[in-house]
């Protein structure tokens, strides 16, 4: 490439304007090797766009379509089958202090970054995505008021005395949503004052009993029905979780 | 951030395009085709890293270069395939090409230059954008940018040139 090309470009091209321009077109008048070198790199103009513009046709359009919406059903049906909204309930958890601990309560574990310093970030982002224009409508009449918010959100009899837990005292329900499915979650503190939370999510998941998991240094147990996502999650043992799932299921 | 629902969108709305690049790049339609169903499925993992207020576009046309530099390319080359396949002719075994013999005269003289030059005349004078875009894109100097499209222009001014006979510029495999 001579030092001209990149000017000579743009000139064909209509890219180059002002004196840089005018510069350039005098030149061109009074040198004949200049021209030359113009007239070889404009005849490189070739009609590209009304080209290619073909090859839009020859594309395989329908096929592709059809992959894009089995690879996008798919991932959202596997979204569903290992609860997702799960890892940002349990986010939401270790973030509870923001609710009602600040300074008291540090922030367990490694975050989902493996222990990095930004893995707060993360976890707090991950909280964040659940809010809805109903978390922070106050509900009168306290936390077993915004129960009867989330009774009629979920379709489910939810009052202090259906979602009581031993050794667990109710602290507070928040209307959250995850991927525009209405979330419903409840608080609760333990005897050492540890948070912990039970989620339900009315988003059409498949029946599915209860499995436990640990995430965010948390345990979950999670299971499924009538096109409802549970989750209890807290500082304890998964055997503890479990324990505390099963007595939930069998009420809902 | 991005819904996976607005992906999916912006996927289904720029296929053709995206295989159009997949194509210019890997000189072979199945490999477009492969790059991008890849793209669609990266490009819905990764819905919460699309920034809202950018091009949707030009995000998806990353996410697919990536696969190809990074992914396929390599591959191929491990295999010995190579980039182009100098036997295969990639731009017409479409019969609506092949009633449009410029056409098809443009887009082999396209095809058969080094993939970095076909890529900068894709990106400039077929999707439009400017030289620094296309340099930004790419990850390049704008200079290097210049120096592509001037070796391409350079290369396929013979097509034109009243020297040489059409035939000689037209693809192979174009007799019937």
């Amino acid at each position: 490439m001579t030092d001209d090309d990149a000017s000579l470009i743009a000139l064909i091209d209509g890219k180059l304007e002002g004196p840089a321009r005018d510069v350039l077109t005098a030149r061109l008048e009074a040198d004949a090797e200049l021209r030359a070198r113009f007239e070889r790199l404009a005849a490189g103009s070739l009609p590209f766009a009304g080209a290619f513009k073909e090859v839009l046709d020859e594309a395989p359009v329908a096929r592709m379509q059809a992959r894009l919406d089995e690879i996008a059903d798919a991932g959202r049906i596997a979204a569903r089958s290992r609860p997702r909204w799960a890892a940002a309930v349990a986010a939401a958890l270790a973030l509870l202090v923001v609710g009602w601990a600040v300074g008291r309560y540090a922030p367990l574990g490694p975050g989902p970054a493996g222990g990095e310093r930004d893995g707060w970030r993360e976890a707090v982002a991950s909280y964040v995505a659940l809010y809805s224009a109903e978390t922070f409508v106050a509900a009168p009449g306290g936390p077993e008021a915004a129960l009867t918010v989330l009774s009629s959100r979920l379709g489910l009899t939810l009052n202090p005395g259906s979602i009581a837990l031993p050794d667990m005292t109710f602290k507070r329900a928040f209307m959250l949503s995850y991927d525009g499915a209405p979330l419903g979650q409840i608080a609760y503190v333990d005897e050492a004052g540890r948070p912990a939370a039970f989620c339900i999510i009315h988003n059409g998941e498949k029946d599915a009993p209860v499995k436990t998991d640990s995430r965010e240094g948390l345990s979950l147990a999670s299971w499924a029905r009538d096109g409802r996502g549970y989750v209890v999650a807290g500082h304890f043992s998964a055997e503890r979780a479990a324990e505390l799932a099963g007595a939930l299921a069998a009420r809902f | 951030m991005a819904s996976r629902d607005e992906i999916r969108a912006g996927l289904s709305q720029d296929l053709a395009r995206l295989w159009r690049y997949g194509l210019a790049l890997s000189g072979s339609r199945d490999v477009a085709e492969d790059l991008v169903q890849a793209t669609c499925v990266r490009a819905l993992e990764r819905a919460e890293q699309f920034q809202s207020g950018t091009r949707l576009d030009r995000w998806l046309f990353a996410i697919l270069r990536s696969i190809w530099l990074n992914e396929v390319r390599s591959r191929r080359v491990r295999e010995g395939k190579g980039f182009v396949d100098p036997e295969q002719v990639l731009f017409t075994d479409g019969a609506e090409i092949e009633t449009n013999m410029f056409v098809g005269q443009v887009l082999n003289a396209v095809h058969n230059l080094p993939e970095a030059q076909r890529e900068a005349v894709l990106l400039v004078y077929v999707e439009g954008l400017s030289y620094s875009e296309a340099a930004d894109f790419l990850g390049t100097p704008i200079g290097t940018i210049m120096s592509r499209l001037a070796a391409a222009r350079l290369a396929l001014s013979k097509l034109r040139s009243p020297r040489s006979e059409p035939a000689a510029s037209a693809p192979r495999g174009q007799s019937k």
